[in-house]
């Protein structure tokens, strides 16, 4: 489904991607860990079309099709999805106009006809209760005065209304008490289907066991340099970081 | 005739010239026809070239602006409005200018409220002019009144809104800056009772080379009143905004609470702004606050915007409006008025 191949991305003269290459099939869940700084939300962002960023070697292939030609939105309309590390506040942008403006963009895109207010509005319902989740958040701002765990889950409840089929979660668990943690796993594990794939970043194993990957990657230094399956997670957690730094070196 | 302006302020008129204005030589504006269109549900009343029923004799105000004494002395008369709570009213001014080969228009109309109430005030016109309204409020104790103005010229438009607000009374004065080649608004609030509260708020949107400059002065002169201002700006293309925020805080003005905030943001690389906040407080009691911030759009919510699938130009308009909407107004016909002109002006 997404096939990331010797990507070499740098920001203002930094490097900060060193030959990153990643393959993640259709119903997969890929999990990346890494260190602070090691360039994981940098990954996320160039996947989904951040401007800002010098690719000067590499691809990135969705389907076949090559993402670094595409605009953010586009990438959007064909199924790619970003839970954001830091979910940005849009005061003054009501939620529920956002969510539906964004939806019906998408299916314009795909050449189907936009719900009317009244059609998404039911939609959202229930999109919201097959995640377990409050609609209440959507009647707000978008992310205005929310907090860390608020915003988290308002990701993951735009992403079960925009119903797409490559979602990356960026340290989606990050500031999460445990039970605001097991909420999103909860509805992160909903949406996993057949035809849906999940590029899961995180820190810490912790989220890991309520979302169980296929396969755990481990970067380092803008490069993935050891995969392995769902025990390599435990494993780094047992050993730490300095462990694969050695083992590779 | 020539503009004869006496008594120019230089520091007022820092960052706006008036050198063209005054270059040109006017025709006085005559009484003519004209249509408006009005709120409905309001009371309507048409004002062209100055000129209405029923007009007053227009009284000096104390007021030292130079385009002040301008009115009082072109003016063909001044409408005494008394408002009501139960009948908001809504004058709509015309301006029907020269056609821009012959000399341009003056016009300058004056209004003078009291009472209690909501008063809109629309500016329109066509051709070539120099509008110079004068509208001023008397906000007697215990009274409340609101006050809406949108600007959308074809001409100049060079301005003043002056009230007094008495003891526990209540005022509001909204400006939209929309349409105007050169726009000058001096809104000057004096809170002269005690526990009065004042607003003045303002959102201007500027593209072409359009000049906005709204120039307020909130003068506290007795204790325990607030005031709140909110003056926001969006500018395009290569237009200029300007802001000047002046608060007085007299020395018998203890316990005052003033918060003043001003608001930006450029959507080109060739529009400006000039912010000049300036608090002037002789009294030590008080609480005084001021802010100013100039941006662009913000590139990780237009990416957060469109990384969900929202188009580029859409989401800009809709961080454009998100920004535009924190001036709020609280009737609901006004409102979606409002955001109707917002849309069409951003979108043209
Ligand atoms: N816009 C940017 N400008 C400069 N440096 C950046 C920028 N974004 C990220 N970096 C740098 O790139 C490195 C990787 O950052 P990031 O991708 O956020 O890592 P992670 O998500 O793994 O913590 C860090 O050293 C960070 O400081
Ligand atoms: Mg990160």
């Amino acid at each position: 489904m997404l096939e990331v191949k010797d990507l070499h991305v740098e920001v203002e003269g930094k490097k900060i991607l060193n030959g990153l290459t990643l393959k993640i099939g259709a119903g997969e869940v890929h999990a990346i860990m890494g260190v602070n700084g090691s360039g994981k939300s940098t990954l996320a962002s160039v996947i989904a079309g951040k401007d800002g960023y010098e690719i000067t070697k590499g691809t990135i292939l969705f389907e076949g099709k090559d993402l670094l030609e595409m605009e953010a939105e586009e990438r959007a309309h064909l199924g790619l999805f970003l839970a954001f590390q830091y979910p940005v506040e849009l005061p003054g942008v009501l939620s529920s106009y956002f969510l539906r403006t964004a939806f019906n963009a998408t299916r314009e895109a795909r050449g189907e006809a936009p719900l009317s207010v009244v059609e998404f509005s039911k939609y959202l319902k229930e999109r919201a209760s097959f995640v377990e989740m409050d609609e209440e958040l959507l009647k707000r701002a978008v992310n205005d005065g929310f907090s860390g765990g608020e915003k988290k889950r308002n990701e993951i409840l735009q992403m079960a209304v925009l119903d797409p089929r490559f979602c990356i979660l960026d340290e989606t668990d990050s500031g999460l008490d445990i039970d605001a943690l097991q909420i999103v796993a909860r509805g992160v594990n909903k949406l996993r289907a057949a035809n849906k794939s999940f590029l899961v970043i995180t820190h810490y194993q912790r989220l890991l066991n309520y979302i169980v990957p296929d396969f755990v990657h481990v970067m380092i230094d803008g490069k993935i340099v050891k995969s392995g399956g769902k025990e390599l997670a435990l494993e780094l957690e047992e050993k730490g970081y300095t462990w694969v730094r050695e083992n590779v070196a | 005739m020539l503009l004869n302006l006496e008594g120019i302020a230089p520091e007022d008129w820092k960052y706006t010239s008036l050198s063209e204005v005054l270059s040109r030589k006017y025709t006085l504006g005559e009484k003519v026809k004209a249509e408006g269109s009005f709120l409905p549900g309001f009371k309507s009343i048409l004002v062209v070239n100055g000129y209405a029923e029923n007009l007053s004799e227009a009284t000096e105000t104390d007021s030292s602006l130079p385009f002040v004494k301008l009115n009082s002395q072109f003016s063909p008369g001044s409408l005494e409005l008394t408002l009501t709570p139960d009948l908001p009213v809504h004058i709509v001014y015309v301006t029907k200018g020269n056609d821009v080969s012959s000399s341009p228009v003056f016009s300058s109309p004056r209004c003078d409220v009291k009472g209690e109430g909501l008063l809109v005030e629309s500016f329109i016109g066509e051709g070539a002019y120099l509008n110079c309204p004068v509208t001023t409020f008397e906000v007697s104790p215990n009274k409340r009144i609101e006050h809406v103005r949108i600007i959308e010229e074809a001409g100049d438009h060079i301005s003043a809104v002056l009230s007094k607000l008495n003891r526990d009374s209540y005022f509001s004065s909204t400006v939209f800056s929309f349409d105007g080649k050169l726009i000058r608004n001096d809104v000057v609030m004096t809170l002269a009772g005690e526990n009065a509260f004042g607003v003045l708020n303002g959102l201007s949107i500027g593209n072409t080379s359009q000049h906005i400059d709204n120039n307020t002065v909130i003068d506290h002169q007795v204790q325990n009143c607030e005031s709140r201002e909110l003056y926001k700006g969006i500018y395009d293309d290569n237009s200029k905004g300007v802001f000047g925020g002046t608060i007085i805080v007299r020395p018998d003005a203890q316990k005052t609470n003033a918060i003043q905030s001003n608001r930006a943001i450029l959507l080109s690389d060739d529009s400006t702004i000039d912010s000049r906040p300036q608090l002037k407080i002789w009294a030590d009691d008080v609480k005084c606050t001021h802010g100013a911030t100039v941006g662009k759009l913000d590139d990780n919510a237009l990416f957060y915007l469109r990384s969900r699938g929202v188009p580029i130009k859409l989401a800009r308009a809709m961080l454009i409006k998100a920004f535009a909407s924190e001036v709020k107004v609280s009737n609901r016909a006004i409102s979606d008025l409002i955001e109707e002109k917002i849309t069409n002006k951003l979108t043209k």
